[in-house]
């Protein structure tokens, strides 16, 4: 195959030197790729909690629209577009790059504000966001780059949103798992691990006088529903192991899903879903992966529940933390070049953190 | 997939096409206008939505539409929402992804801080003392303000809407029409005088709900002519049923036919929806109703909107898109191909 790309190369390079320039000529030609031109729709953000959930800042850009010459069709997923984020106008620490397949990107306060604590601003203070538009056509040419906007956000000190159940043993002696609601929504999850037929009760607080118990439902054929009297039976799992739990105290009910494997997916391991598998450490509750990479890793890696493309941890609002998604999204970075162990610590689910040495 | 791409990368490096910052798109304004309401999208991309081809391919949701052969969007504007969306800035940020890829832009003035529709014109919490002359004021200076927002990035609306289903007038008590049809019509007036302000060549839309109900659309818009009420375009909106589509249809060109040759207006089918469920009716409603508004002679009919097609997964509870619960086009937009 190898050998039939590089004469297809060379053909094409050949047709091209001969033809390159004609501006008519029969040879298809592409275009529209461009620098983008970005806009935002203000540059001076002063953040403030109690407008958390509103749009506050939107950017927007014209990244041009490939077109090749002679009716020849462009993929619609040829052009590659991320946002670029840094504290230095000329990006030489990248803070954070999202994929973007829309044309604009839009913040809620809350959301904002979370990503430049994350960047490293202070609550209070005024500081400097620098943000421009990358666009890629393949890995083997050069990237293009919007204009770079220079963004003065004052960020606030973020009051905690997240709310957790604890996993509590029947006598409400020990907890010793947590679930966490991080929108403080009422749907908790986490993972933990437990001996088969654990049973188990959830609180709100980690004390044997917590203000609410929840329970099973007392009567048979409820084993998933939450009840907060005191005539509740035990919550309790036939499966045991290594699982990730979900509770809805809006809807009471919870669940149980057994997770059999976690694995690194990257282009090291050419995206293999069985290549890099995690090994779960019961002392420090964390999952670690022996990793070789000959360069950085250009989409970032992801690592896989049960080897599901669409059930994973990738990229997460701040350095060292990753995110459980359940629909396509990005990887989290990984940049380190050599062989080095990924540490993933699921014990507390507020933040789903990493670490690489 | 991968030889293609090689090749493109290669073509790059010798195209001679120089090219500095962004494409000019330029705007095909000939033929109907097939359009879609997307107002929604930057809201539901915020929120983690997704948009697929039917291939499965993520896409750009505006993009999208338009490989669907959607040539034109609109986009409601709130005055001052509580979150934000569908304000003047989001109004802007959707305006120019539209008229980057060349497409044609409807804007529709609600008048009011959230949904202003026949059971609902509630005049912006700024504006709720307001007396009428204030109220003429509020209402050119907003319109002009957001209009002027988007000329300055070189945004030029065909088709601007001077309130949303305004079937019993906006901005009530005051803009009432069944109290006070003057009121109304002054309103109306000055929301158009301020649209040909900015935009001198923009059709200005009167919309009303029920585009099957000839008599709602003579009452009202002969009581705006009676009391000199200026509009260039009668727009419609129509939501049938997979059982009743095809009566409604026909009471709607009755309509349209009528609207033509009683005021010499042009027609604007403003906002049409369906059961997402009922996509294959869906589907003959909006190829029937297309093709009875080209059959009308001197191009009387502007255009046909869907509104929000790509609503879906339960985005507020609307359950009239175009969409699956993958996120991926039904086949209702195919009449639009």
């Amino acid at each position: 195959m190898k050998k039939i790309f590089c004469y297809i190369q060379l053909l094409a390079l050949g047709m091209l030197l001969f033809a390159s320039c004609k501006k008519d000529g029969s040879q298809p030609v592409l275009s529209g790729y461009v620098d983008a031109s970005l806009t935002a729709t203000s540059t001076q953000l002063a953040l403030s909690q109690s407008a958390k959930d509103s749009v506050v800042l939107q950017l927007m850009w014209d990244a041009g629209k490939l077109s090749v010459s002679n009716n020849y069709a462009v993929e619609e997923s040829l052009l590659q577009t991320t946002v670029q984020y840094a504290l230095d106008a000329n990006f030489s620490s990248i803070k954070k790059e999202v994929a973007v397949t829309s044309s604009s990107l839009a913040y809620t306060t809350a959301t904002l504000n979370t990503l430049v604590l994350g960047f490293g601003l202070t609550a209070g203070e005024t500081g400097t966001v620098y943000v421009r538009v990358k666009s890629t056509l393949t890995a083997n040419t050069a990237s293009k780059y919007s204009n770079t906007l220079t963004l003065n956000i004052t960020p606030y000190a973020a009051v905690s949103d997240a709310a957790y159940l604890y996993m509590a043993s029947t006598d409400l002696t020990s907890f010793p798992w947590k679930l966490c609601a991080r929108n403080k929504d009422g749907k908790y999850d986490g993972f933990v691990k437990v001996d088969q037929w654990y049973n188990f009760l959830l609180t709100n607080e980690e004390s044997n006088s917590a203000s609410v118990i929840y329970g099973g439902y007392p009567a048979n054929g409820n084993q998933y529903v939450l009840y907060a009297g005191s005539d509740r039976w035990n919550c309790w799992t036939a499966n045991g192991g290594y699982l990730y739990i979900t509770a809805n105290t809006n809807a009471l009910t919870w669940s149980e899903t057994v997770v059999s494997s976690l694995s690194v997916v990257g282009d090291f391991n050419s995206w293999s879903t069985t290549a890099t598998p995690m090994t779960y450490d019961a002392a420090n509750k964390i999952w670690t992966a022996t990793i070789t990479t000959t360069s950085a890793e250009q989409w970032g890696i992801k690592v896989l529940i049960n080897q599901s493309w669409s059930w994973f941890f990738g990229a997460g609002d701040e350095e060292g933390v990753c995110t459980l998604y359940t629909a396509d999204n990005s990887g989290f970075p990984y940049t380190k070049v050599g062989t080095y162990t990924l540490k993933l610590d699921l014990s507390d689910p507020h933040k789903f953190k990493y670490t690489v040495e | 997939m991968k030889p293609f791409k090689i090749i493109v990368a290669i073509l790059l490096l010798f195209a001679c096409n120089k090219n500095d910052g962004a494409t000019t798109t330029t705007t095909d304004t000939s033929g109907i206008a097939k359009g879609a309401d997307i107002s929604w999208i930057t809201e539901m991309e915020a929120s983690g939505k997704k948009f697929y081809n039917t291939a499965g391919t993520e896409m750009d949701g505006i993009r999208l539409l338009q490989t669907l052969g959607v040539n034109s969007v609109r986009l409601r504007v709130w005055v001052n929402p509580a979150d934000g969306w569908c304000n003047k800035n989001d109004l802007l940020v959707k305006a120019y992804r539209a008229k980057s890829l060349g497409m044609r832009i409807l804007i529709d003035f609600h008048y009011s801080d959230s949904w202003a529709d026949p059971s609902q014109q509630t005049k912006p919490a700024a504006w709720a003392t307001m007396n009428l002359n204030e109220l003429k004021t509020a209402v050119a200076d907003h319109t002009k303000e957001v209009l002027t927002l988007l000329k300055e990035k070189g945004i030029t609306p065909e088709w601007v809407q001077v309130g949303n289903e305004t079937g019993n007038g906006m901005l009530w008590e005051e803009g009432k029409a069944s109290v006070n049809m003057a009121n109304y019509a002054a309103l109306t007036s000055t929301g158009y005088d301020a649209v040909k302000a900015i935009f001198p060549d923009a059709k200005v839309i009167v919309h009303l709900q029920n585009g099957n109900d000839n008599s709602l659309f003579r009452w009202l818009f002969d009581g705006l002519k009676a009391n000199g009420g200026k509009w260039d375009v009668i727009g419609m909106s129509l939501y049938p049923t997979k059982d009743n589509w095809a009566a409604l249809n026909t009471a709607c060109y009755q309509n349209m036919q009528d609207m033509i040759s009683r005021y010499g207006s042009d027609v604007m089918i403003c906002e049409v929806g369906m059961d997402q469920q009922q996509a294959t009716a869906a589907k003959a409603f909006l190829a029937d109703l297309l093709a009875k508004a080209t059959s009308i002679s001197n191009n009387k009919v502007l255009g046909v909107f869907y509104w929000e097609p790509e609503a879906y997964g339960a985005w507020k509870n609307y359950t009239m898109g175009a969409f699956d619960d993958a996120g991926k086009p039904t086949e209702a937009l195919d009449a639009f191909k």
